[in-house]
C-alpha cells in the first residue's frame, strides 16, 4: 500500500472505554499520529493521545482584561479628558458609575476571546477532512468510537495489523 | 443662490411689476402663475442659471427655489414693515439688542378696555407683545388677551378677501355701492360697533352721522361696562368712570368687584395692590363674591354669597356705617362688623368697589361707602367716560327697528352680534330682514355669515389707529407690518363713506400733533401721548334714594354669567394660545363649564364632567359642570364665549353657548334656574387634576402677625440644603438664579402665555391636554387650603428649577442635558433621543415631551410668527424652560461688544416682563448686590424640595394672609 | 420532600446513545409538520404582523399612539421590557450556574431554555429602541468617535442597561450556538435530504468530534458557564438600576438589584415551565424530562418566588420604618390607589398562587403546574407595570399627579411581542435539536457507568 493519497488507516470500537484503552495501547506501542473521534466528551481521550495543554484560559483572561481596562479608559478619555462637561454637578470621573459598562464588556470580551480561542485552537471551521469520506463515519456523532493512525505515523506500515489486534468492530482505510 | 447679475436684476425688476400689488395668498398665486409661463421661466433661467441646471423641475421644486431666489433679490414680500412711516421704540427693553429685534410702541384695545404696548420685530415680523412700561394701563405687564394678539395677527384662518355673496370681490366694488348709499339723508342707514375707545373713530362716528342726520350708530359689548357706568350715574347722576388707587388703599373691600381679573386698568392695579403687600406693610383685602375670582383669591378674607347677597352685604354694611340711609344700623354679624370697623379705622385709606356684573345699587351704594369713608378724592378718581352710549342706541333698539323693517343698510363694525347677543335679542332672526347686510371683521364669523358683504379687517397690528385707555391716556396706534391681506380699517372704511382721504396717519396727526412732526414722533416712539389722561371730576354724591336692589328667595339656583378669562366674550375662540391657557382658577382648558359648588354637587351627586341641563324659563342648554371650591353654594357660572359656530378651524364648537340662556335685561344673572342632570359625562380638559398639598407644602403659607412674631417662621430648623458628596463648583462670574414672590402672584398666567410666545411653544390641542400633553414651560399650580366651601387659594408658578444638582442630567444616556458654566440646565434638542428618564426623574415634573409633531411646521403665517432666535422642536424630544437663553446670550452679545459686564436687570425673561405684580425677579445670584440675591435673601424664601438636595436656582417667596384679628372665622 | 422522587431515574431506562440520538434529531430530520404547529404558528404570525404594524405606526407619528404622558412617561413598553429580559435570565441560568454546580439533571433542559433566553432577550431588545422619542437615534448610545467629540453620558444607568443588553444577547447567543455544534453535526450526518446535509454542514462548521477538539470545548463550555452566570446577575442588576437610580418614591431603592434578579429567576423558571410541558408531551420527551425534572424546576421556581415575595415584604417594611413621607404615600397609593388592583393582582399571582407548590401533589400535577406558571408570568407582568406607573403617577408635587390610560397600541405592542418570541420558538422547534444530544449522550453514558 502506498502512504501517497491515504490519509490513515480507521478503526470503530464498540465503546468509550475500549476506544481509550486502544489509544493508551497504541501509544505505548510508539504509535504518535493518533486521532480519536467520540460522539461526545470522553474523560481522558485526548490525554491517552498525547500531551495536551490548552492556552484557553488564558486567552479569557487576556480578553476580559482588554474589555474592561478598555472600556475604563475609553470612559476616562471621554468624560475627562476629550469633553469634560458637567452633568448633575458630579465630578468629571465618575469611577462608581463608570463600572458597570466596564463589568459588561469585560464578560463580553472573555467571551469573544474564549468563542475565537476555541474555534482557531480547534481549526474550525474545516467543512472537508478525510474522515468523512469513511461511510462508517457518520456513525461518530451517534453512537461510533473511532481511532485513526494516520499516514504519516512512523510505524505505519503495520498500523493496520495493530488496529485489527485491537479487536476494532471494523477497520478502514482513509483515503486523503 | 446669488441674484446679483444684471440679468437677474432685469427679471426680477419684471417680476416686481408682474407681481405689484399682489399680496397675501394673491402674491403666491401669482407665483404659481409664474410657474406655468413658460417664457417666464426663460427669463428666469437667463437671470439664475442654476435654476436650469434643475430643469426639467416640477412646480413644487420651481416654487420653491423660485420663492429663495425672489427673497434673495429683495423682493418686496407679503410681510415688510411701512418703514418710512414707523418710529421705533425709544428705549430698547434691556438685553435685547436692536438688531436682533426691533420694538414699536403701540396700543391694544379688548372691549373698551386699552394696554399699551411694546411689539417686538424680527425682520418686519411682529413675533412677541410685551407690555408698554411707559403706558399706565400696562407698566411693562401683560394680560393673556394682550400676548396672544401676534398669533391673532398670524391666525391662517383670517379672512383674506371682501366678499360679496360669498363670492371674491374688491373693495371698489363695494366703495361703488357705497357711494350709491351716500346720497340722501342716511334714512335706514344703521352701524353697528362695539364700545369706542378710539377718538378718531368717536369723530368720525360723529361726522357720520352729522353727515347722514336720519343714520343711527348703535354699540353693543357683550360684556362691557354698561353697569358701571350706570352706577355712577344713579349714584352721581352723570355716568362716570371710577378710577381706583390701590396704592393708598390700605382697607379694600371688593363687592364682587374682579379688579385683578376682568376690570379695565386690572394690570395697573394688579401692580398697586401687590405693592402694597410687601411685609412688613401689607394692605387688607375683603370680597364677597358668588363665584370664585382672581381678586376673591388674593383676598385675605373671602366670603361667597349669592348675587343678590352681595348686594344685600353692601346693604348692610352701609347700614352699619350709617350711609345714605339705607338699611338698618344694628347688624348682628360680627364678621360684617368687623369689616365696618376695620373700614372706618382707615378713613380716607380704604376703598369700596363694585363690579361689573353687580346691579346699579350695588355700585351706587358702593360710590355713597367710599364718599361716606372719604375716599373720594384719595383712593378712589373719578373721570368722564371715554364712551357712553345713550341706553336707546342699544343693541335692543337695532333689533326692534331691524324687525320692524326700519332698518336699510346694516353697517357691522367689528362686531359679531348674531353670536353674542343675549337670546331674548333677535339679532340673527331679524337680520335678514336688512336689505342690505355690511359686516366687517378679522373672521368670516356668525355675522359674516348672515351679511351679503363680508369685509376682510386690517389686524391692530396692521393698521394705523388711536386709543384711549381706562383713565383716558391716549396713545397712538402705529402698524407693524403692510395688512397681509386685502383688510382695512374700520377708520378706513368710514373715511370712504365720509369722503375723507383714506391717509388714516394724517388724519391722526392732525387730530393729536397737528404740524408738530417732533411731537407726533416722540408720541409714537413712546407709545404715549404726553398728558393726555383725563382729569378727575369728582362729584359730590346726589343720590340720596339708592333704587331697592331685588332679593330672591333662598334655596333656588341662580344663573351667573361670566366673560371667559381667556376667550373674553369669544372675540379670541380662535387663537389656540387662548384656548389651550388654563382658565386661572378652574384649570380647565379648550371649553367652558357650568361651575358649581361643592355642596351643591354633594346635594345632586354631581362630579366633574357630568353633564347637565340648564333650563331658564323655556331658554336651555346641555353643559358639563366642574365643582369649584369658594362657588357660593347656590350659584352656578357660565362663561362666555364658546360654542362659537364659525370660529374658525381652532375655535369651531368648543365648550358650549352660554348667550343662550342670557337676556339683555339682566345679563350677568338669571335667578330661577332649573338644574338636571342628563346622566351623561364627558371628559373635561384640566391641566391639574390634584388641588390638596397633601401636607408636602409646595407653597410654605402664614400670616402677617406670624411673620411680625418671627420673619423665620417658615424656616426648617435644619439647614434648607443637605450635605452633598460632590465637590462644589468652582464660581463663575455668572450665575443666573430666579426668585418668584408667591405673595405677588394672582395667577393671572400672563407669565405662561408670555412664554409660550417667546419660546414657539406648540398648541397641542384638547385631546392632547386631556392625555396631560400639554407643553407649557411655565405652569401656574394651584393649590385650595381650608374648607372646600371657602378655601384659601394659593398660585405658584412653576418653571424649571435648573438645579445645580439636576437628577434629570444624570439619567440622561446621551448628555443631551447637560449644565453650563452660568449654572443653566441645558436642554440639547438636537442630541435628545427621548428616553424621557430626564422627566420622570424630574421631581417638578417641568419637562414637556413631544409625544407627537406638535409644532406646525406646514403653516407658512404661523413660521412667521415664530421666534428666531428659538429653534423649534420636532416629535420625539424633550423640552424645558430654559430661563429665556436667548435672551441671555442676546445680553451676552451686547455685553461683549461693549466690553463691560451684564448689569443686574437686564436680563429679563419672557415671563418676568409679562408678569404684572412683579412677582418674577430674575438675574445673577453669583452678585450679592442683584435684586434676586436680595430677593433670596428673604427669610420667607424657600426652595421647593429642598429635601432632595436638588438645589435649586429657583426659589419661591412664601405667601403671607393679612387676616383682621378679630375675624377668628379662618384667621 | 419526597425520597420516591430524589431516587427516580434522571432517565427513564434502556436509553441508549443511538436511542437518545435518533429519538432527538428524529423530531427535526423524520417528523411530519403537525396541524396543531401549524394552527399556532398562523397564530404567532398574526400576533407578529400586528406588532409590524405597530412598529410602521410607531414610526410615522412618534410613542404618543401609546398611552404614555406627564408624568406617566414610562409604562407599557418598559413594562414588557423588563418582563421579557427577566424571562431570559432562566435559561442562562439553567445551563450554566446548574453546569458549575454539577447538577445532572440540567441536560435535558438546557437547549430550549438557552433558546427562550435568546429570543426573549431579542424581543426585549426592541422595546428599549422603540419607546425611544427618536429610535432611529438609538445609536447615538454607543460610544464612537464623532466629529462633534459628543460621548455618552456614562453616569445614566439607561446607558449601562445599553451596554448589559448588548453584551447580554451576544453572549447567550454564541453559548446558545457553542453547545449546539455538536448537535448540528449529528444532523449533517443524519441528514437525508442534500439540502439539510448543506445547511446543518454549514452550521456545524465541520465538527467531527476529535478528542482534542472535545477538550477545547469542554474547557470553553466551562468557561462561558463561569462567565455566564456573573452576567446574569450584572445585567438584571442593570434593569433595576434603571429605576433604582432615579429618586422616585418607589424606585430609590438599594434592594432593587437582588429583588430583579429574584423576578427575573422566577418568570423565567414559569416560562421555562409553560415551553417545557408541552414540549415534553407534543415530542414524547418524557423518558428524557422526567417528572423529577418537572419536580425539581417547580421547586426552583417557588425558591425564587419566595425571595421576590421577601422582597416585597420588605419594600413596605422599609418605606414603613424610614418613614419617608413619599415611600410612605407611594406604599399607601399601592394598596389603595387609583392601581390598586394592579398590586392585588401582583400579589395573587406572585405570592398566593405559588404557596401550592409546597405540596408534592401539587408539583406532580402537570396541568396545575401549568396554570401556575402562567399566573407567575401574568403577575411578574403586573409587578413590573406596578413599580414603573405607581411611582410615576403621583410623584412628589400633587400639581402634578396624573393618571395612565393605555391606548389600543399598548396592548398590541404586548401581544405582538408575545407572538414574536412564539413565532420564533416554534420556528426553532422545527429545525432544531430540542434537547441537547451530546449531553444526553453523555449522560447515559455517565448512568452506564459502575457506580464506584
Amino acid at each position: 500500500m502506498n502512504g501517497v493519497n491515504v490519509y490513515g488507516c480507521m478503526a470503530r470500537f464498540d465503546s468509550a472505554e475500549s476506544l481509550r484503552g486502544a489509544a493508551l495501547q497504541l501509544r505505548h506501542a510508539g504509535y504518535v499520529r493518533l486521532e480519536a473521534y467520540s460522539p461526545f466528551a470522553v474523560e481522558g481521550l485526548a490525554e491517552a493521545l498525547g500531551p495536551t495543554r490548552s492556552r484557553l484560559p488564558l486567552l479569557v483572561l487576556l480578553g476580559g482584561l482588554f474589555g474592561g481596562i478598555g472600556t475604563l479608559a475609553l470612559q476616562y478619555y471621554s468624560a475627562v479628558i476629550d469633553y469634560p462637561i458637567d452633568v448633575g454637578g458630579r465630578p468629571a470621573a465618575s469611577w462608581p458609575a463608570f463600572i458597570p459598562a466596564a463589568l459588561e464588556m469585560t464578560i463580553l470580551c472573555a467571551v469573544l476571546a474564549g468563542v475565537v480561542g476555541m474555534l482557531l485552537g480547534n481549526g474550525l471551521p474545516q467543512l472537508y477532512h478525510p474522515v468523512f469520506n469513511v461511510a462508517r463515519f457518520a456513525q461518530a456523532s451517534r453512537d461510533g468510537f473511532f481511532l485513526v493512525i494516520r499516514a504519516d505515523d512512523p510505524h505505519y506500515n503495520d498500523a493496520r495489523q495493530a488496529l485489527l489486534d485491537l479487536a476494532p468492530l471494523s477497520v478502514d482505510e482513509v483515503p486523503a | 443662490m446669488s441674484a446679483n447679475t444684471p440679468e437677474a436684476n432685469i427679471a426680477m425688476q419684471a417680476l416686481r411689476q408682474r407681481m405689484a400689488g399682489a399680496q397675501g395668498p394673491r402674491f403666491w398665486r401669482a407665483l404659481e402663475e409664474l410657474a406655468d409661463d413658460a417664457h417666464w421661466r426663460e427669463t428666469l433661467h437667463v437671470a439664475l442659471p442654476q435654476l436650469v441646471a434643475l430643469a426639467p423641475m416640477d412646480r413644487r421644486r420651481f416654487l420653491k427655489l423660485l420663492g429663495a431666489s425672489l427673497a434673495l433679490a429683495g423682493l418686496a414680500a407679503c410681510s415688510s414693515p411701512p418703514q418710512e412711516q414707523m418710529v421705533p421704540w425709544l428705549r430698547q427693553p434691556e438685553g435685547m439688542a436692536a438688531d436682533s429685534a426691533r420694538f414699536y410702541a403701540s396700543a391694544l384695545a379688548c372691549a373698551g378696555d386699552v394696554c399699551g404696548v411694546l411689539v417686538e420685530t424680527h425682520m418686519g415680523r411682529p413675533t412677541k407683545i410685551e407690555g408698554n412700561p411707559a403706558h399706565p394701563a400696562s407698566l411693562g405687564g401683560s394680560a393673556p388677551a394682550l400676548q396672544a394678539a401676534v398669533l391673532e395677527l398670524w391666525d391662517p384662518d383670517r379672512s383674506q378677501t371682501p366678499l360679496h355673496h360669498g363670492m371674491p370681490a374688491t373693495w371698489d366694488d363695494l366703495f361703488a355701492e357705497l357711494a350709491r348709499l351716500s346720497r340722501g339723508d342716511g334714512r335706514g342707514l344703521r352701524v353697528l360697533s362695539g364700545a369706542i375707545v378710539s377718538p378718531t373713530l368717536a369723530a368720525q362716528r360723529d361726522a357720520l352721522l352729522q353727515k347722514f342726520p336720519a343714520a343711527r350708530w348703535h354699540q353693543y359689548e357683550a360684556a362691557g361696562q354698561g353697569q358701571t357706568l350706570a352706577g355712577t350715574a344713579s349714584a352721581f347722576g352723570t355716568p362716570l368712570q371710577p378710577i381706583y388707587h390701590f396704592d393708598q388703599a390700605q382697607r379694600i373691600l371688593a363687592l364682587d368687584a374682579d379688579f385683578l381679573g376682568s376690570m379695565p386698568g386690572r394690570l395697573a392695579y394688579a401692580r398697586a395692590f401687590a405693592r402694597q403687600r410687601k411685609p412688613p406693610q401689607m394692605n387688607r383685602l375683603y370680597a364677597v363674591e358668588p363665584t370664585p375670582s382672581l381678586t376673591g383669591a388674593m383676598a385675605d378674607h373671602c366670603w361667597p354669597m349669592s348675587h343678590d347677597g352681595v348686594g344685600a352685604y353692601a346693604r348692610q354694611l352701609a347700614g352699619v356705617l350709617g350711609v345714605g340711609g339705607v338699611g338698618d344700623a344694628n347688624v348682628d354679624d360680627p364678621s360684617l362688623r368687623a369689616v365696618a370697623d376695620d373700614l372706618r379705622a382707615h378713613k380716607g385709606r380704604s376703598l369700596v368697589l363694585a363690579g361689573e356684573t353687580q346691579p346699579r345699587p350695588v355700585h351706587a351704594l358702593a360710590h355713597l361707602l367710599n364718599q361716606a369713608l372719604g375716599n373720594i378724592g384719595h383712593t378712589v378718581d373719578y373721570i368722564a367716560p371715554m364712551q357712553a352710549a345713550a341706553p336707546d342706541d342699544s343693541l335692543a333698539s337695532l333689533c326692534k327697528a331691524m324687525d320692524a323693517g326700519d332698518v336699510q343698510t346694516l353697517l357691522v363694525l367689528d362686531a359679531n352680534p348674531a353670536y353674542d347677543a343675549p337670546a331674548d335679542l333677535p339679532f340673527a332672526r331679524a337680520l335678514p330682514k336688512v336689505p342690505q347686510r355690511i359686516h366687517l371683521g378679522l373672521y368670516r364669523d356668525e355675522t359674516a355669515r348672515l351679511c351679503d358683504w363680508h369685509l376682510p379687517m386690517a389686524h391692530a397690528l396692521e393698521s394705523w389707529s388711536d386709543l384711549r385707555a381706562w383713565d383716558g391716556t391716549a396713545s397712538i396706534v402705529q402698524p407693524l407690518i403692510e395688512p397681509l391681506y386685502a383688510g382695512r380699517s374700520a377708520h378706513q372704511l368710514l373715511a370712504a363713506m365720509l369722503g375723507q382721504p383714506m391717509d388714516i396717519r394724517a388724519l391722526l396727526q392732525s387730530r393729536w400733533h397737528a404740524g408738530d412732526d417732533e411731537g407726533w414722533s416722540r408720541s409714537l416712539r413712546e407709545g404715549v401721548i404726553a398728558d393726555s389722561a383725563t382729569a378727575p371730576t369728582n362729584p359730590s354724591a346726589v343720590a340720596a334714594s339708592v333704587p331697592a336692589s331685588t332679593t330672591s328667595p333662598s334655596g333656588e339656583l341662580e344663573l351667573l354669567f361670566r366673560p371667559d378669562p381667556t376667550l373674553w366674550d369669544g372675540r379670541y375662540a380662535n387663537n389656540g394660545w387662548l384656548q389651550e391657557l388654563p382658565k386661572p382658577l378652574s384649570q380647565l382648558t379648550w371649553g367652558n363649564a357650568a361651575l358649581i359648588s361643592p355642596a351643591l354637587a354633594a346635594e345632586r351627586k354631581l362630579v366633574n364632567g357630568d353633564v347637565v341641563e340648564l333650563r331658564v324659563g323655556e331658554r336651555h342648554l346641555r353643559a358639563p359642570v366642574w365643582i369649584m371650591p369658594g362657588q357660593a353654594a347656590r350659584s352656578i357660572t357660565v362663561h362666555l364665549g364658546h360654542g362659537r359656530r364659525h370660529a374658525g378651524h381652532v375655535g369651531d364648537g368648543v365648550g358650549f353657548d352660554a348667550n343662550a340662556l342670557r337676556s339683555h335685561r339682566a345679563p350677568w344673572r338669571e335667578g330661577d334656574l332649573q338644574l338636571h342632570a342628563t346622566g351623561e359625562r364627558i371628559e373635561l380638559a384640566a391641566t391639574q387634576h390634584h388641588h390638596a398639598m397633601e401636607g408636602r407644602a409646595p407653597v410654605r403659607a402664614g400670616t402677617l402677625a406670624e411673620y411680625l412674631h418671627n420673619a423665620r417662621f417658615l424656616q426648617p430648623d435644619e439647614p434648607a440644603t443637605p450635605p452633598s458628596l460632590y465637590p462644589p463648583k468652582p464660581p463663575g462670574e455668572y450665575a443666573w438664579g430666579m426668585a418668584i414672590d408667591l405673595n405677588a402672584c394672582i395667577g393671572c398666567k400672563g407669565c405662561t402665555i408670555a412664554c409660550q410666545a417667546e419660546n414657539n411653544i406648540p398648541v397641542v390641542g384638547e385631546d392632547q391636554v386631556r392625555r396631560g400633553r400639554e407643553m407649557h414651560w411655565i405652569r401656574v399650580d394651584r393649590y385650595y387650603e381650608g374648607s372646600a366651601q371657602a378655601p384659601h387659594t394659593h398660585h405658584q408658578p412653576v418653571p424649571c428649577m435648573h438645579c445645580e444638582h439636576a437628577p434629570c442630567e444624570v439619567v440622561c444616556p446621551v448628555g443631551a442635558t447637560v449644565h453650563d458654566a452660568e449654572g443653566l440646565n441645558l436642554q440639547v434638542y438636537n442630541r435628545c433621543v427621548g428616553t424621557r428618564f430626564c422627566s420622570n426623574n424630574c421631581p417638578y415634573k417641568v419637562r414637556r415631551f413631544n409625544f407627537l409633531q406638535y409644532a406646525d411646521v406646514k403653516t407658512e403665517s404661523l413660521k412667521a410668527q415664530r421666534n428666531p432666535d428659538v429653534s423649534v422642536r420636532n416629535r420625539g424630544v424633550m423640552e424645558k424652560c430654559t430661563y429665556c437663553i436667548q435672551r441671555i446670550q442676546t445680553a451676552h452679545i451686547a455685553a461683549d461688544r461693549d466690553g463691560r459686564a451684564i448689569a443686574d436687570g437686564e436680563i429679563v425673561t419672557a415671563c418676568q416682563a409679562a408678569c404684572p405684580t412683579q412677582a418674577i425677579t430674575f438675574g445673577n445670584i453669583a452678585d450679592p448686590h442683584s435684586a434676586v440675591s436680595k430677593a433670596k435673601a428673604s427669610p420667607l424664601d424657600y426652595t421647593l424640595l429642598a429635601e432632595l438636595n436638588t438645589r435649586p436656582r429657583t426659589s419661591y417667596g412664601a405667601h403671607l394672609r393679612n387676616p383682621n384679628p378679630a375675624l377668628e372665622d379662618d384667621a | 420532600m419526597s425520597d420516591a422522587l430524589d431516587r427516580a431515574p434522571l432517565l427513564a431506562p434502556g436509553q441508549s446513545l443511538a436511542g437518545v440520538t435518533d429519538h432527538v434529531s428524529d423530531i427535526v430530520l423524520k417528523r411530519p409538520t403537525g396541524r396543531l404547529w401549524l394552527a399556532a404558528f398562523a397564530l404567532s404570525l398574526a400576533l407578529t404582523g400586528l406588532l409590524a404594524t405597530g412598529i410602521v405606526w410607531l414610526l410615522m407619528r412618534g410613542v404618543g399612539i401609546w398611552g404614555l404622558d406627564m408624568p406617566v412617561a414610562w409604562a407599557f413598553a418598559i413594562a414588557n421590557y423588563v418582563w421579557w429580559i427577566a424571562i431570559g435570565m432562566a435559561g442562562t441560568f439553567i445551563s450554566a450556574a446548574l453546569y458549575l454546580t454539577r447538577q445532572d439533571w440540567r441536560s435535558p433542559l438546557t437547549r430550549y431554555a438557552e433558546t427562550m433566553t435568546v429570543f426573549a432577550v431579542s424581543v426585549s431588545g426592541l422595546f428599549p429602541i422603540l419607546h425611544l422619542g427618536r429610535p432611529w437615534f438609538f445609536y447615538w448610545l454607543a460610544p464612537y468617535p464623532d466629529r462633534m467629540n459628543v460621548w455618552p453620558q456614562w453616569r445614566s444607568s439607561l446607558l449601562w442597561d445599553f451596554f448589559a443588553i448588548v453584551a447580554y444577547l451576544i453572549v447567550s447567543l454564541l453559548y446558545w450556538y457553542v453547545s449546539m455544534i455538536p448537535d448540528l453535526a449529528t444532523l449533517r450526518d443524519r441528514a437525508a435530504t442534500r439540502g439539510r446535509q448543506v445547511f446543518y454542514g454549514l452550521l456545524a462548521l465541520g465538527w467531527r468530534g476529535e478528542a482534542r477538539h472535545w477538550k477545547r470545548f469542554e474547557t470553553l463550555s466551562l468557561l462561558l458557564a463561569a462567565l455566564a452566570v456573573p452576567l446574569v446577575f450584572s445585567v438584571h442588576s442593570m434593569v433595576a438600576l434603571d429605576f433604582s437610580e432615579g429618586l422616585l418614591p418607589g424606585w430609590h431603592s438599594s434592594i432593587f438589584p437582588p429583588f430583579f434578579v429574584a423576578g427575573a429567576l422566577f418568570s423565567g423558571f414559569a416560562m421555562a415551565m409553560v415551553l417545557g410541558l408541552p414540549l415534553r408531551h407534543w415530542f414524547q420527551l418524557g423518558d428524557f424530562i422526567t417528572p423529577r425534572h418537572i419536580d425539581n424546576l417547580a421547586k426552583m421556581m417557588l425558591a425564587a418566588g419566595l425571595f421576590v415575595d421577601y422582597s416585597y415584604l420588605m419594600e413596605t417594611f422599609t418605606a414603613f420604618y424610614g418613614m419617608d413621607r413619599y415611600d410612605v404615600a407611594m406604599t399607601m397609593q399601592r394598596f389603595s390607589g387609583a392601581y390598586a388592583w394592579v398590586f392585588w393582582t401582583t400579589i395573587g399571582c406572585n405570592v398566593v398562587a405559588i404557596q401550592a407548590l409546597w405540596w408534592q401533589r401539587v408539583r406532580a400535577n402537570r396541568a396545575a403546574l401549568f396554570g401556575i406558571s402562567v399566573l407567575v408570568l401574568i403577575g411578574m407582568w403586573f409587578e413590573r407595570f406596578m413599580l414603573i406607573v405607581s411611582s410615576l403617577y403621583h410623584d412628589f408635587l400633587p400639581s402634578s399627579w396624573g393618571m395612565f390610560y393605555p391606548t389600543f397600541w399598548d396592548i398590541a405592542f404586548l401581544a405582538g411581542s408575545i407572538g414574536l418570541f412564539f413565532l420564533l420558538f416554534l420556528l426553532f422547534v422545527r429545525v432544531l435539536p430540542i434537547v441537547s444530544m451530546s449531553d444526553m449522550r453523555k449522560l447515559v453514558h455517565r448512568l452506564q457507568e459502575p457506580r464506584p
